[in-house]
């Protein structure tokens, strides 16, 4: 027993607990909060709140706002039985970021008859710190300024469903975007990099837009897919409508294939994206319409919109596999990734790759977050993403 | 300058791991009588009462104090040298004394089975033929309340799932029979059947909601109750009535450390074999939910001191049971984040396969639920968060777990089982069947892994009998077993006697004479050496040679049986 005094006196009066005082201070903190947390049931209000709002059409969530915006934050406002039809909706999505990122958005969706409907939407975007490091799959990472877009979009379209998942329409609209230095104090500023150069939609433009799209999605899952396919088809026209020379032809697909390897939930997973613009005569495309690659989106080893050029071309493949039964997968994944001026001077020998691991943390109904630690030529990136993306 | 810097520190070094080594090293035998009570029962000023976090309780077990045992440089230091830091509450006979912990029952003296199935129960449950609820449960998972019965007393009422009936009530209730018959503090259970007739709503019954907002409760409010629970065919109800225990509740104990305001507590609870032990009587109970939340600490008045008690509770999610549906494979083998088993799973591309995946999942019995017993490792067998006591948990404190886990015969484990009183006699006999399977699991692993001697005895004045319980248990036949030994004077290290022999007792003709004795037995079962194990015997003129101490060693000897001689190697 004498011992056993001893050990306790030790214990409490000996350099352990200094050494371990910083530590433990934040564990009792931290476990003080937890205990906060259950007595008061937080977790229950928070979802008791969420249920809330969901009754009255508001969903809160996180992210949204796209790549490189930082943490967001929002909400969708969801209304049914609008102007007394039962089928007739409208959305009201508000989005803000830790950047200041910022996303206001409209939309209303009627039926017509049988399959046919109408949607209208009107976007407001304000993207304070866009990266864009020159034109080219050759331009150097020192190239980099960032600038602020402003965009404004209404838009309409005519559209059916055309069987499971499947819709396909005809839209038009107008946009207009104005350009600013960015607001990343670090990086060189885009009037003071580009400023003297003659790039199309230096200042902006406004345009005019029209054009088809097809979309259909066979995946089991929107938020874990183990099975199944998703396509994407868009063509789409843009002329100025402010006397700059500018207009141009869009083209778009993205393809995601999911094929299991095995019971136990260990997926390949492929995506192929394609962005093709086409000049009308002698026109330009504005620099922040051109194709873009690099980010979570593409290649993961470089920073967010690394490359642009009229056209793109992006590939990723995954191999994905529980680690953590029904709470983690790992996904290792392998990117290549290409731009040029014109689709025949896309080649092997100009691709560019990067290659990484990615993990999920879900629950069994939904996904919550994904990051993906990836390396490249230029260094490891970090991406963390809330979205069910791919 | 470096050189000399270099062989400071490897001096700094070595000192510090021959410390190590030695630190916490208990006398190897008794100057006196053994003590069997190891008295932490004297009265203290009321601690306060501590609160517990489930969330901060998985992140503690599971992140920050595996962290910290990863930095315990010494910790590691002793585990390479085969020499882990041994429990503290242990007497020179390697037994656990009695405490405000444990008590030495079924190990110590074989219960009736009778006694086993009463387990601590001193009356016959809720008396009087109407109950009255006083507050609806809100803690856990599980539906339930508190009523007061017609003498005062209140029961916490705890129930079934609709779709597993008697699964969750039964294995409370056997789980706690059989923790309290192995030595631990459980509560008092009983397996009562009531009609809704019975129930009254007490006026002043509080309910709480799910966000924590206090109502009154109705007579609606104990239908919504009963609605979501297991019914009989009769329509009447089945739960488990837990007594309230005598004291003041003063929170959970941890499973490391000590309380600060207990002034009893002089041993961290990760050094108490009695806690370390309980790895393996949980293994065996498959008590999957055994954690610092499932525990509480009574402050209690006995014999007019007032102390801290220390006690299991909660165990509805033992046996086959998760108390709202039946175990998943994944219960026993796995922590719920098991660093490991996901380290393996992602280096491995996926291709690892854990041991339990593939497994039937198999529901014996709706009211038994599911508790393996083909892919049942005792040693691998995993509660659902990492436990500090129970990774500590050493040779020694193995061997001391499964011989009480061994001791347990087939009647008892059978009049255990009946204190679940299934109302289907298959569900009984499955579930016994399986405590018995798993029992003897344990013991043919860890007796495989140590020196499976015990129950020391000298006899006459020139024997040291013992028994091998590999053999007494029949996992093993006695002629599979060659035990040297060697007869040393303790104070001056001199051999007296050696010899090899197949029979359970070693001669003391040379320890005659006034003294100390270490006796050091080797073992070798199928030719395959065990760790040595020292016994000490004290010799007086009055009363002879007489047993002082037992220590089991858990360094791995690099000796090896070849036939008729032992090799070493080192």
């Amino acid at each position: 027993m004498d011992s056993a005094r001893r050990a306790k006196q030790a214990k409490q009066e000996g350099i352990e607990p200094v050494l371990l005082y910083p530590l433990r201070a934040v564990g009792n903190g931290l476990e003080r909060g937890l205990i906060r947390v259950e007595n008061e049931h937080l977790r229950e209000r928070l979802e008791d709140w969420i249920a809330r709002l969901s009754a009255h059409g508001i969903e809160p969530g996180l992210g949204g706002l796209g790549e490189g915006a930082g943490l967001g934050l929002g909400a969708r406002l969801s209304r049914k039985h609008v102007l007394g039809s039962r089928s007739i909706e409208a959305g009201l999505t508000i989005r803000t970021s830790s950047k200041l990122y910022q996303h206001f958005g409209l939309d209303f969706e009627a039926p017509i008859a049988g399959p046919l409907f109408f949607r209208a939407e009107t976007l407001y975007r304000n993207r304070p710190q866009e990266d864009f490091f020159g034109i080219g799959i050759a331009v150097p990472e020192s190239g980099r300024a960032d600038y602020k877009l402003q965009d404004r979009t209404v838009s309409a379209s005519l559209g059916s469903r055309i069987g499971r998942g499947a819709e396909a329409g005809l839209r038009f609209g107008y946009t207009s975007a104005r350009v600013f230095d960015g607001a990343n104090g670090q990086v060189r500023s885009f009037g003071h990099v580009y400023g003297s150069a003659d790039l199309p939609g230096s200042r902006g433009g406004e345009h005019l837009f029209y054009g088809a799209w097809l979309s259909a999605d066979r995946r089991d899952s929107n938020w874990d897919p183990k099975r199944g396919a998703l396509l994407r088809l868009s063509a789409t026209s843009f002329d100025s409508v402010n006397h700059q020379d500018t207009g141009w032809l869009n083209y778009r697909f993205e393809v995601q294939a999911y094929r299991p390897l095995s019971t136990a939930g260990h997926v390949l997973a492929v995506r192929v994206l394609g962005d093709f613009n086409s000049r009308k005569g002698g026109s330009g495309i504005p620099f922040f319409k051109l194709a873009r690659i690099g980010g979570h989106h593409s290649l993961r080893g470089y920073r967010v919109n690394r490359f642009a050029d009229a056209n793109a071309v992006a590939a990723s493949l995954e191999y994905r596999y529980p680690i953590w039964p029904r709470f983690m997968d790992a996904m290792p994944f392998f990117d290549i990734g290409e731009v040029a001026p014109t689709p025949g001077e896309l080649s092997w020998s100009g691709l560019r790759a990067s290659w990484g691991v990615g993990f999920k943390v879900k629950t069994l109904q939904s996904a919550l977050l994904r990051f993906d630690v990836a390396l490249g030529p230029e260094g490891a990136r970090l991406h963390l993403k809330f979205a069910p993306e791919f | 300058m470096p050189a000399r810097m270099n062989a400071l520190m490897t001096a700094i070094l070595a000192a510090l791991f021959a410390f190590e080594l030695h630190a916490g090293a208990r006398p190897a035998y008794c100057t006196g009588e053994p003590v069997t009570v190891d008295f932490d029962m004297e009265s203290i000023p009321e601690p306060r009462e501590t609160v517990q976090s489930f969330y901060y309780d998985f992140l503690d077990a599971t992140f920050f104090q595996q962290a910290k045992q990863a930095f315990d440089l010494p910790r590691h230091f002793r585990r390479l040298a085969g020499r882990p830091k041994e429990a503290l509450n242990v007497n020179c006979m390697d037994e656990v004394p009695d405490s405000s912990w444990f008590t030495n029952r079924n190990g110590k003296r074989r219960m009736t089975p009778e006694e086993v199935e009463r387990g601590p129960n001193r009356g016959e449950g809720p008396a009087g033929e109407i109950w009255t609820v006083i507050r609806a449960k809100t803690e856990g998972i599980t539906p339930g309340f508190l009523i007061r019965d017609e003498e005062g007393q209140v029961y916490q009422f705890k129930f079934d799932p609709p779709e597993y009936p008697e699964m969750a009530t039964a294995a409370e209730v056997i789980a706690s029979r059989l923790y309290y018959a192995a030595g631990y503090n459980v509560k008092e259970n009983y397996i009562v059947h009531f009609t809704r007739r019975q129930l009254k709503v007490d006026p002043g019954a509080k309910r709480k909601d799910h966000l924590g907002r206090t109502h009154r409760m109705t007579e609606d409010d104990l239908d919504a109750i009963l609605a979501r629970v297991a019914r009989r065919r009769n329509g009447s109800y089945r739960a488990v009535a837990g007594k309230y225990l005598d004291g003041v509740p003063k929170g959970p104990f941890s499973f490391y450390g000590m309380r600060a305001d207990d002034p009893n507590d002089l041993i961290p609870h990760e050094h108490r074999r009695d806690l370390r032990g309980l790895r393996l009587i949980a293994a065996w109970l498959n008590d999957n939910d055994i954690r610092e939340g499932n525990t509480l600490d009574m402050y209690v008045e006995e014999d007019g001191r007032r102390f801290l008690k220390h006690y299991l509770i909660d165990t509805g999610s033992a046996l086959g049971s998760d108390t709202t549906h039946p175990n998943i494979d994944r219960i026993g083998n796995e922590y719920q984040f098991d660093a490991g088993e996901i380290g393996k799973a992602f280096f491995s591309l996926g291709l690892y396969r854990r041991p339990w995946q593939g497994g039937s999942q198999k529901v014996l019995h709706p009211s038994v639920g599911h508790i393996d017993v083909e892919n049942f490792d005792p040693g691998r067998w995993k509660p659902n968060y990492p436990i500090v006591a129970f990774e500590n948990m050493t040779d020694a404190d193995a061997v001391w777990a499964t011989r009480i886990i061994l001791s347990f015969t087939d009647e008892q484990i059978r009049a255990a089982v009946k204190s679940g009183r299934f109302s289907d006699p298959e569900a009984e006999e499955t579930l016994t069947a399986i405590l018995i399977e798993r029992r003897d699991r344990i013991g043919r692993y860890w007796l495989k892994r140590v020196n499976p001697l015990a129950n020391f005895a000298v006899a006459g004045s020139n024997e040291l009998r013992f028994e091998n319980l590999e053999v007494k248990y029949g996992f093993a036949e006695p002629d599979q077993f060659v035990y040297r030994y060697t007869i040393r004077s303790a104070g001056d290290g001199a051999i007296l006697d050696r010899g090899e022999l197949r029979r359970e007792s070693i001669p003391l003709a040379a320890a005659r004479a006034p003294g100390v004795y270490e006796i050091e037995i080797e073992t070798a079962g199928n030719g395959k050496p065990r760790p040595r194990l020292r016994v000490y015997v004290r010799t007086s003129d009055e009363k002879g040679p007489k047993l002082a101490g037992i220590i089991r060693t858990t360094r791995k000897h690099h000796s090896t049986w070849m036939g008729n001689q032992w090799k070493h190697s080192s």
